[in-house]
């Protein structure tokens, strides 16, 4: 039977008003207000007239890691569903709605959360609140669409990873560094996982994940605050919460005690070197001081991995990335050896450098530099309309708290640089590290 | 006993129902549109003739200088990649400060300043302004090139080159670029180690004395900063700039190709190919036609809701995404496809061909049918609002300055974009298609394994694929190797390996189950056998017969879903007659098949003979049979599918022996991009099967 009843939305205010506004010390402060409706979708509301243009993200909180081990690649999966239709758009039609109307859209997986986006002209917002609540409420999940993504979805694959050179060399860092953590696997998973993937174990997870209590939805640009609340009450307040229950891993990952070390022989020129380190989860003090002092180990033109390995000629190309992630995760640390190079020379230097920041203290103005950079890409950041909503969704998402955005510059204005020493001590540890060396085939015995 | 089948499967969707409180059927309509201001950029002119654009935006207190030099610079010739060095080494040391003194004042501020060969950027915090300006006119103004970085770069460049040949793409886009532009046009030059080691340090000096002048560029101011402001800036710290008579070269400007041609490079076994179809043709910015050719390029190719994307990935799943570009260039502009980061299109192994002939026929259909005012509609829309989002980036206002300036067009010409895109007609798109789409007269070029070159061979005028090297030297089609075998002796070796003619021949009847997976879908093939050429193949899906096939021997049955059909000659019933063996290949001598040992090849780590076998005139199939084992491993033939000629691929694998015979248990079917691997749960032989299966 159905039923005929207007869910009402219980509006919870925040301070509402227009625009992002410099401080007279020129910090940027960001502006919006937040509220939950009934069914537990959260919607923040960004308001930025410059232009006549609106972006309405969504972020479900799932990502590779609400996977089992025996099918992987499920959320990244999804990502690629989503865009096949729903009850009321037809199969192909879905892109083509939002393009014919001025719009484009896109989104994107990662291991904790799957985020889309539609950039609208403002006059449009309507549509694209319906075209997202549509794909929330009965996305067009069956057997014609499921088929077209496998192979798209192994298409990309072989794309992005298989034919490119290293391609796989954080999927195999992932096995090795992880044994029980879902971020053993790589977001795009193992091609038989989906080949294999049935129809109702797809749909399954559609049901659950894909619930309004587990999303938060953002509206950033030029709209009227009155009738967008009307118009989300419309489309996404109907939409029943979820009643299967959402796998939240927590898992944790036994520490690493020795430092496992392996060779990959492929198609390739240049031996290359991929490191991970396991990393603190976001959020976390030690993340922010692990932040900074890889600002320092590899940021700037002065940075220490760029002018004492690729300046000095040991590699075409050397870099540190902390990944940010809900769990604790891995902090990237890659080498493509220059010609002539052997990679134990590079990984020397390497080595070298990560040992250095554990034995002494970085110098003043490296650590200035390092906060410098921090002040100068947040305010870049906050410039634009996407990047501010993505903020906004993550902060929700992991945080609960979407007015993190105006404090991302004071979690960094307690570090010490005697703090850098000790986080380096605690995660640059030999044993708390896997080293996969990439070498031609050429050389395999 | 290895039975080829065409399979086209339609499943039905499951329509997952839903209580609903609004009539969500109904597609919200648009409110009004806003009107898009466009603000004009300041500008004014240094005495020294250098232009100044700025375009202020106090949302974030950031500012951003940008140097555009508009040059033309001589050809690099045998020092091919010069500008790529400057650029590396430009930056690195100034008159006044060493590289390790620049790269510390510049990361104390978190300045962003980048230069190369045709300018430079610089952006910072708006308190750090002034500090971001001294070192960013410092390594403009007074560069110092040293031997050192030439050399560590020169290096770098040289192992990089190294890698080119790990990357389809990076391959592709060289040749591409190679063919459709020429040696006498700057973006044709092809770098290799011998022009890099041909570059000195006098080079770059020259370079940068030459071309580096303040009458020659443009200088883009963007963000928290007031025109006032500006003024002073540029006065304080490029006034002083001296300017200099800067020569312009003329270059060869590339033609549209005569004929299509096709262009390969060999990648032995790449899972997937980059392709790109490509030819220079003239499209000047500011040309009535731009903006029409920008509608068409959106709905053709330009896009995750154009023809090409929903052809090949949404309909087929050839791809992860192919793209189609081109845009208004000042010379020469080039059609070309992407993947999105390169300039190449990747798709799978097999579809090599199968895409190449959709990209054809997308373009061939944009020429001849005319597009509907729905389609174009919708076009308009989207690139009307993608001109708004463009804005939200003040750079393009300065952007539109700077090209009104540069290519002499009206002052309001960006002002008049919307009423330029909305006056667009069908007519207009189809007249564009016919002036810029090529599929006559272009290069296509391909990374890939060479077994596709076969396939490509169509699509040439010439009806030949030219291989090249990584450079773009023309080479021989790479030659499979030279063997002293005859095909008697190998089609001799496979019976042998089978268990022997004489255990063949004591096989009467068989019946194999096997079972593949089809999007999803288990499906059930049957197959009966009775001598002396009796064949049943019935596919069941979900229980219920799909398809069935019968040779009685004198009249092939198919039935199915799409109804009865009957043959008692033809192209159909020669092949199923044919089939209708133990082992087909045992009887090409007898049934006059021509035979011809190609060479050797390698499948995997499997070193093969290849042998065309034709049995019906002008029909070719080609075998590839184990060089150790003397199985046979694969087998290829042209067919005509409903698209036109397609490569049809079957692969053998997993030999087992059933009464003293050995069945392939793994057969795999590749085509048009589709993979079908079917295998076999069970096989009876000689069960004594009654004639009255097969009817």
């Amino acid at each position: 039977m159905k039923k005929l009843v207007l869910l009402l939305a219980i509006a919870v205010w925040c301070s509402f008003t227009v625009g992002a506004k410099k401080k007279a010390d020129q910090k940027v402060n960001i502006e919006f207000a937040e509220y939950d409706l009934n069914n537990g979708l959260h919607v923040i509301l960004h308001k930025d007239a410059s232009t006549p243009n609106v972006i309405v993200p969504i972020m479900y909180h799932v990502g590779t890691k609400n996977e089992t081990p025996d099918k992987t690649g499920f959320a990244h999966f999804f990502e690629h569903l989503m865009f096949e239709g729903s009850q009321n758009i037809g199969r192909g039609e879905y892109m083509k709605i939002v393009e014919e109307n001025g719009g484009a859209l896109n989104a994107n997986t990662s291991p904790d959360r799957t985020y889309y986006f539609e950039l609208m002209p403002s006059n449009q917002l309507e549509l694209a609140l319906w075209m997202e609540s549509e794909r929330m409420l009965h996305a067009k999940i069956d057997s014609i669409g499921i088929a077209t993504q496998k192979g798209v979805v192994i298409e990309e694959r072989k794309q992005t990873m298989e034919s490119r050179p290293y391609g796989l060399a954080t999927e195999k860092l992932g096995e090795k560094a992880f044994t029980v953590h879902p971020y053993r696997w790589s977001v795009l998973g193992y091609p038989e996982h989906i080949r294999t993937a049935t129809d109702e174990e797809i749909y399954h997870f559609y049901k659950t994940y894909y619930v309004p209590d587990n999303a938060v939805l953002v509206i950033s640009g030029d709209f009227d605050e009155k009738q967008t609340k009307e118009w989300v009450e419309k489309y996404f307040a109907g939409i029943p919460k979820g009643i299967k229950p959402i796998a939240r891993p927590n898992i944790v990952e036994p520490p690493q005690t020795t430092e496992i070390r392996d060779t990959v022989y492929d198609k390739i020129q240049l031996p290359g070197i991929f490191m991970g380190y396991h990393a603190p989860a976001m959020g976390t003090k030690d993340a922010h001081s692990l932040q900074v002092l890889c600002q320092i180990l590899y940021g700037g033109a002065s940075s220490r991995m760029k002018a004492n390995i690729t300046d000095k000629g040991l590699a075409l190309e050397a870099f540190v990335y902390p990944l940010q992630q809900e769990d604790p995760g891995l902090i990237y640390v890659f080498g493509i050896v220059n010609g002539g190079v052997a990679p134990e020379t590079l990984e020397e230097a390497i080595n070298e450098e990560f040992e250095k920041v554990q034995n002494e203290l970085v110098s003043e103005d490296e650590f200035q530099m390092s906060m410098a950079a921090k002040e100068f890409s947040i305010a870049s950041d906050l410039s634009t309309t996407r990047r501010v909503s993505e903020y906004l969704a993550n902060n929700f998402t992991y945080f609960k708290d979407s007015g993190r955005i105006n404090r991302e510059l004071d979690f960094y204005s307690t570090i010490t640089r005697e703090d850098l020493m000790e986080v380096a001590r605690k995660y640059f540890a030999k044993n708390n590290r896997v080293v996969l060396y990439y070498l031609p085939e050429s050389e395999e015995k | 006993m290895k039975k080829i089948i065409n399979i086209f499967i339609f499943l039905l969707c499951a329509i997952v129902l839903n209580a609903q409180q609004v009539d969500r059927s109904v597609r919200p309509s648009a409110a009004p549109a806003k009107e898009i201001q466009i603000k004009d950029a300041k500008s004014f002119t240094l005495s020294n003739g250098l232009k100044v654009f700025v375009v202020e935006d106090n949302t974030v207190p950031i500012v951003r200088y940008s140097l555009f030099l508009d040059i033309k610079p001589e050809l690099e010739g045998d020092k091919a990649g010069l500008s790529d060095i400057f650029t590396s080494v430009i930056g690195t040391a100034t008159a006044k400060q060493t590289k390790e003194e620049l790269n510390r004042d510049i990361d104390l501020i978190a300045a962003r300043i980048s230069s190369y060969s045709r300018g430079g950027n610089a952006s910072s915090l708006k308190k750090y302004e002034d500090k971001m300006l001294a070192v960013f006119s410092e390594i403009l103004l007074q560069p110092v090139f040293n031997q050192s970085e030439l050399d560590l770069n020169v290096k770098k460049y040289k192992s990089d080159l190294s890698a080119v040949s790990d990357d389809i793409s990076t391959m592709n886009n060289r040749l591409a670029s190679a063919l459709a532009y020429g040696k006498g046009f700057p973006s044709g030059e092809i770098e290799t180690e011998a022009t890099y080691d041909n570059i000195k340090i006098e080079d770059l000096q020259k370079y940068y004395d030459t071309y580096f002048a303040p009458d020659v560029a443009r200088l883009v101011i963007v963000g928290d900063v007031s025109e006032k402001e500006a003024k002073a800036n540029a006065e304080k710290y490029f006034g002083k700039w001296a300017r200099k008579n800067v020569p312009v070269t003329k270059y060869t400007i590339p033609q549209t190709p005569q004929e299509t041609k096709v262009a390969m490079i060999d990648k032995p076994g790449s899972v997937q190919s980059a392709i790109n179809i490509t030819y220079p043709i003239q499209l000047p910015v500011g040309s009535p036609d731009e903006n029409v050719v920008e509608v068409l390029m959106h709905v053709f190719g330009q896009g995750m809701g154009s023809r090409l994307f929903q052809n090949l990935r949404e309909t087929h799943s050839y791809t992860y995404g192919v793209y189609s570009f081109l845009h208004g260039s000042e010379l020469v502009s080039r059609f070309h496809l992407a993947d999105g980061r390169s300039g190449a299109g990747k798709v799978k192994g097999a579809a090599t061909d199968s895409a190449i002939y959709q990209i054809d026929y997308e373009m061939r259909k944009m020429i001849e049918t005319p597009i509907s005012e729905k389609e174009l509609e919708g076009a308009k829309t989207y690139l009307a609002g993608n001109f708004g989002r463009m804005l939200e980036n003040s750079g393009t206002l300065a952007d539109f300055a700077v090209n009104i300036d540069k290519y002499n067009l009206p002052k309001d010409y960006y002002k008049n974009y919307l009423k330029r895109l909305y006056a667009v007609t069908p007519a207009d798109i189809q007249a564009a298609a016919k002036k810029y789409l090529k599929p006559d007269n272009a290069f296509i070029v391909v990374t890939g394994d060479k077994s596709h070159a076969e396939g490509l061979k169509k699509f040439a005028a010439n009806k030949t694929v030219q291989f090249y090297d990584v450079n773009a030297n023309p080479v021989e089609a790479p030659e499979t190797g030279k063997v002293d075998i005859s095909a008697e002796q190998i089609i001799d070796n496979y019976v042998k390996a089978l268990g022997g003619s004489a255990a063949i021949e004591q096989i009467n009847d068989y019946s194999i189950k096997s079972e593949m997976s089809v999007m999803g879908q288990k499906i059930e093939i049957n197959q009966l056998f009775k001598k002396p050429g009796m064949s049943v193949t019935d596919m069941i899906v979900g229980g219920a017969s799909m398809q069935k096939i019968v040779f009685t021997g004198t009249k092939l049955i198919m039935s199915g879903m799409g109804g009865n059909q009957e043959f008692t000659e033809g192209a159909e019933f020669e092949s199923a007659k044919a089939e209708a063996s133990v082992c087909q290949e045992m009887d090409f001598v007898k049934n006059g098949c021509k035979m011809t040992v190609k060479g050797t090849d390698k499948i995997g780590e499997s070193d093969v003979y290849v042998v065309d076998v034709e049995c019906i005139p002008s029909k070719v199939a080609t075998y590839f049979f184990d060089v150790k084992s003397g199985l046979l491993l694969k087998r290829s033939v042209s067919v005509e599918g409903p698209q036109g000629e397609t490569q049809q691929v079957v692969e053998y694998a997993d030999y087992k022996s059933v009464n003293e015979v050995l069945f392939a248990h793994t057969v795999t079917q590749k085509m048009m991009g589709m993979e079908m691997k079917a295998v076999i749960t069970s096989i009876t032989v000689n069960s004594g099967l009654s004639d009255d299966l097969f009817k």
